[in-house]
């Protein structure tokens, strides 16, 4: 059974959440602030750490920087900061997921899920997929690019993860629109090059010279794996 | 003791002064000039032994040397006037430059001190904006973690809920909706702080229009019977804009054109497409938008007097969804009435964005190299 460390301030979260993981068939713990956040971690090992940033004694950023000296256990950012720079600061300290407050508990309880299950070597790819460098995690949604978060729209990150779950196989624009849009709108969706275009600018490092997303001509996109 | 020494400039001054070399000669010529006339007219008068005519001698005199000098007195005379009024109507323009130069110092000595004010002022409203801006934030971050234990309370009690009495239930329903709406305000609200600081992170790509569109109609009017009718033009090239936020300005109008309308009438989506730009346009068959309101209706906080106590709302969702059509390099308008109908003339709200194209010469270039797309239009 997973044991995950909640690290908040606010109270009346740790409780409610706590007894809610514990439904789910979770061992909760929970500390109050940074301090007492890194002695829990040092005395019990958890599996998952659910941390807040706005906290007393040692702020989230801070812990999550002393955490990552010692420890690759997984963490959850789970905080009121939507800011985009928080956003991509935490995920260059190296965690594994940011749920922004509020949240719905059912969605935390599958982002918990898709963290845990990355962390078993035995079963990597259920919520990962990979081209070389390029990294899609498909529960959290984020796209990292040799360890650089890559910021896709909700189409785009469709888009790229159609063509990437059939790794080596050319998709057919067709299937692409049937996937990232629906069946309704086959042939009813055009300028598919111009939502490739776009992306590669986004992931790719030359996007004249394709290193992930190739065309072939006269059938589709394949991804280089 | 340098001051009994006159330097040599100084005392040559008047040398330099056109009025008094004039004098000088004035006074000079005709002096020298009777001078030869008199000598002159004596030298002829003794060698020629002409004694006897000196009545001639005085004649000629009087006439050729003094009548011939007073003459030239007078002209000197009158050339020094004229150039006496030329010098004072110099000095005269020179007087009104200066007194001109110094209006224009005074008047631009005031004008720097208001521009100097006006920065001040500037600066503080700026400095103003900002700490709203960190409040608003500030607070926003606040109710987030309440919103978020109150939220998770009511939605672990509503899956519970089958267990308690109906009464029971329906507070329960209501007070997650209410949650959920407290909850939206204050996204739109720390959104609205960011959009106006400058710092809401937007997603820019392509979107699919269509697709968008449906799926507002769908979600917003999930527990309506309204029909909506749908007139969009074929081959819609994606337009470029963030895919969340749009949807979110979308969503703002056709809950409008929901909450405003009678039962049962139509919203009608119209899309085309133009120079560049798609025009989304949301019509209903309310009441339509007073001519003297329109010019307010997108502004923060404004709510139509008609409107205030009948219907819910702050009257951010059409500043929040104008300030996010701006953000996208779009805009909003507004038409009203749309119909021939006293009963319904309608509003028609246009939401228009820019198409996302490729720069000239790339798609060329990617076509040659890696091929096309299979149904490219």
């Amino acid at each position: 059974m997973a044991e995950i460390l909640i690290i908040d301030d606010d109270q009346a979260l740790t409780q409610l959440l706590g007894d809610y993981l514990v439904g789910q068939g979770y061992t909760t713990r929970s500390a109050n602030d940074g301090h007492a956040g890194l002695r829990a971690i040092f005395e019990r090992k958890p599996d998952l750490i659910l941390l807040d940033i706005n906290m007393p004694n040692r702020d989230g950023i801070e812990t999550l920087t002393r955490i990552r000296e010692v420890s690759e256990v997984p963490i959850i950012m789970l905080t009121a900061y939507v800011e985009e720079n928080t956003v991509l600061r935490s995920f260059s300290l190296g965690v594994d997921d940011y749920v922004t407050k509020p949240f719905s508990f059912a969605q935390l309880a599958a982002r918990i899920h898709a963290v845990l299950n990355r962390g078993n070597k035995n079963d990597p790819d259920e919520d990962e997929l990979r081209a070389a460098d390029l990294i899609v995690h498909l529960k959290s949604k984020r796209v990292l690019r040799n360890g650089e978060l890559l910021t896709l729209t909700p189409t785009e990150f469709k888009l790229l993860t159609a063509i990437m779950r059939r790794s080596g196989e050319v998709v057919s624009v067709d299937d692409l629109v049937h996937e990232v849009w629906g069946q309704q709108y086959v042939g009813e969706i055009g300028y598919v090059r111009r939502y490739i275009w776009h992306l590669r600018q986004k992931i790719e490092p030359d996007p004249d010279n394709p290193r992930y997303l190739y065309n072939e001509r006269g059938y589709g996109y394949r991804v280089q794996s | 003791m340098t001051g009994g020494i006159e330097p040599l400039d100084e005392k040559f001054r008047h040398w330099r002064d056109p009025r008094f070399i004039l004098r000088i000669i004035q006074i000079v010529l005709p002096l020298t000039l009777f001078g030869i006339v008199f000598a002159s007219e004596a030298q002829e008068h003794l060698s020629g032994g002409l004694l006897s005519e000196g009545s001639h001698f005085v004649t000629e005199v009087l006439f050729f040397g003094v009548l011939g000098p007073a003459f030239l007195y007078l002209v000197f005379s009158y050339i020094q006037k004229l150039m006496k009024e030329q010098i004072e109507a110099k000095d005269k323009v020179e007087k009104l430059n200066l007194d001109l130069e110094a209006l224009c110092a005074s008047r631009t000595e005031a004008l720097e001190q208001r521009n100097v004010e006006l920065i001040k002022a500037n600066n503080e409203l700026k400095e103003l904006d900002h700490m709203k801006s960190d409040f608003v934030a500030l607070v926003s971050h606040e109710l987030r973690a309440p919103l978020t234990v109150l939220n998770g309370s009511l939605e672990i009690a509503v899956q519970q809920a089958e267990a308690l009495p109906l009464p029971t239930r329906r507070i329960l329903e209501v007070m997650a909706r209410e949650s959920d709406r407290l909850t939206r305000l204050v996204q739109t609200i720390l959104d609205l702080s960011q959009l106006e600081a400058g710092k809401l992170p937007l997603t820019l790509g392509p979107v699919a229009v269509l697709p968008i569109l449906e799926h507002v109609a769908e979600s917003v009017l999930v527990h309506s019977d309204r029909p909506v009718k749908w007139d969009v033009e074929k081959d819609l090239p994606p337009v470029w804009a963030d895919e969340t936020y749009m949807e979110e300005i979308v969503s703002n109008l056709v809950r409008n054109a929901d909450k405003y309308s009678k039962p049962h009438r139509p919203i009608h989506f119209t899309v085309r497409a133009d120079k560049g730009y798609v025009s989304i346009s949301v019509i209903d068959h309310g009441p339509g938008i007073p001519s003297e309101i329109k010019d307010h209706l997108f502004e923060r906080f404004y709510r139509g007097k008609s409107f205030e106590n009948t219907t819910p709302g702050w009257g951010l969702g059409l500043y929040f969804a104008r300030k996010l059509a701006e953000a996208q390099g779009g805009i909003i308008t507004l038409r009203s009435p749309c119909w021939e109908d006293e009963n319904g003339p309608g509003a028609q709200f246009t939401v228009t964005l820019k198409i996302s194209e490729i720069p000239e010469g790339k798609e060329e270039a990617e076509e040659g190299s890696h091929g096309r797309d299979l149904n490219h239009r």
